[in-house]
């Protein structure tokens, strides 16, 4: 076996740090979740594919909260709530993220496991 | 001719046989998760490994802890003369690190700002309180008065009144972290509405990887904080807020005028304990800018992330700068 040339060992260098920098490093972009879990108050938890359009309703404390899943994303489309908080997130779609209306107590969130532990809001 | 130099490949094959065998080591561990809606935020836990009892008796056990703090402090207001008819020694607790925060910021992080909390609404069509409201309201801020001998008020049906249901929350964590300990589970992640407490080693070894938003792009991340077991508390002005007039107004007031506060974007605390790291967050958020990295600086057991203006500069504090990856 011949020893590496000077542009083998550079060659190997940019490959191993990119594969590195591509392994250890995520995406800034968050990840977009394939799967949701819908939790009310009523004690139901269902959990939808992101990647089928849908309305769904769902029985909360107050009243019933509206669901739309469109193209991979998730929002709330009405509520019974006083100041509709939740209607004001709008689409979510990425791992981790979520919707929560307290006085209706109903909730979505994205699962899915990204590459953090917990995220910051 | 010139052989084949094997060197290369076998390289890389070792290197990602070691990544593929390090990612999967915590893959036999037992998670057990669960979220409920509590203390008006949505809280999530995660239990690893054995403990002794089931995990879903040691998700209960935790977020029935949670429950007991929200049953006593309700929505985290209370007025001084309810606070003093209390009778519970977390309550006690809480106050201690609401004392805490407030001195090391200099009265910044201020408990007693319920007077004017209370004015605040916070959802899409909001309106910002009438302003004599907030300067009537004022007269009834400021912790050094309730400290000071008979600066207790009452009798006339004005009070002082406490905000500590961040504090509150922050503590519900510590305290459901401790009782997950007590049941022999060897890691938990918990996590109210973005305060998290982490217990025990992350099952497959490394650090736990906590990712921040990026206060001003909902779809991307700002960085990543790799820690130990500890607690973690952020103050951002993206959280609750709402747009009157082209002016965005949000839920982290200044003490001294009752208005949201305009110093920094967000402020993440990392410590050990989860109420005092959320008192200190909003106190250092108000502080801002290099007074406020400086006081992170010094004290003791707090690192902190600041994000300051439209630019989104970020600055950490020096303990924890090799630990935060930034993203953007």
């Amino acid at each position: 076996m011949t020893r590496p040339t000077v542009a083998d060992v550079a060659v190997t260098l940019v490959i191993v740090a990119a594969g590195v920098l591509l392994l250890a490093y995520p995406a800034a972009e968050r990840p977009r979740g394939e799967a949701a879990i819908i939790k009310s108050v009523s004690d139901t938890t269902r959990v939808i594919s992101l990647s089928e359009d849908r309305i769904l309703v769902v029985e909360g404390a107050l009243g019933e909260t509206t669901i739309k899943v469109a193209g991979g994303q998730l929002e709330f489309l009405s509520s019974p709530c006083p100041h509709k908080v939740c209607l004001g997130r709008g689409k979510i779609a990425a791992e981790g993220d979520y919707i929560v209306c307290v006085p209706n107590g109903v909730s979505a969130r994205i699962s899915g496991k990204s590459a953090f532990d917990a995220v910051v809001p | 001719m010139r052989r084949y130099n094997y060197a290369i490949p076998l390289v890389i094959v070792v290197i990602l046989l070691v990544f593929t065998l390090t990612r999967d080591r915590g893959k036999g561990v037992p998670e057990h998760y669960d979220s409920r809606l509590m203390m008006d935020t949505f809280v999530e836990i995660t239990l690893w490994g054995e403990g002794s009892v089931s995990g879903e008796a040691g998700l209960d056990s935790a977020f029935a802890v949670i429950a007991g703090i929200g049953a006593l402090l309700g929505d985290g207001l209370m007025t001084a003369s309810d606070w003093g008819a209390l009778q519970a020694p977390e309550a006690d607790s809480i106050m201690a690190r609401s004392l805490a925060a407030w001195r090391r910021t200099e009265g910044l992080f201020d408990p007693t700002i319920g007077s004017v909390s209370r004015l605040w609404e916070f959802y899409p069509d909001a309106t910002p309180p009438d302003p004599d409201s907030v300067e009537t309201a004022l007269a009834w801020v400021g912790l050094d008065r309730y400290l000071a001998p008979g600066g207790v008020p009452g009798g006339d049906g004005s009070d002082f009144v406490l905000d500590i249901g961040g504090v509150a929350k922050g503590y519900a964590l510590d305290l459901a972290a401790a009782a997950i300990v007590r049941l022999g589970f060897p890691a938990a992640l918990l996590n109210a509405g973005g305060d998290i407490k982490i217990i025990g080693e992350k099952p497959g070894g490394g650090p736990w990887r906590i990712a921040v938003r990026h206060p001003r792009k909902r779809d991307a991340f700002l960085g990543c904080l790799e820690l130990r077991p500890a607690a973690v508390a952020t103050s951002g002005d993206y959280e609750r807020s709402f747009t009157y007039r082209g002016e965005r107004y949000h839920h982290i007031l200044d003490p001294r005028d009752g208005m949201p506060s305009r110093a920094s974007v967000s402020v993440t605390v990392v410590g050990s304990d989860a109420g005092l790291c959320d008192a200190l967050a909003t106190g250092l958020f108000v502080m801002g800018g290099g007074e406020a990295l400086a006081l992170a600086e010094a004290l003791p057991g707090i690192e902190a992330v600041f994000v300051f203006g439209e630019g989104i500069d970020v600055v950490t504090t020096s303990g924890i700068a090799g630990s935060f990856e930034r993203m953007e």
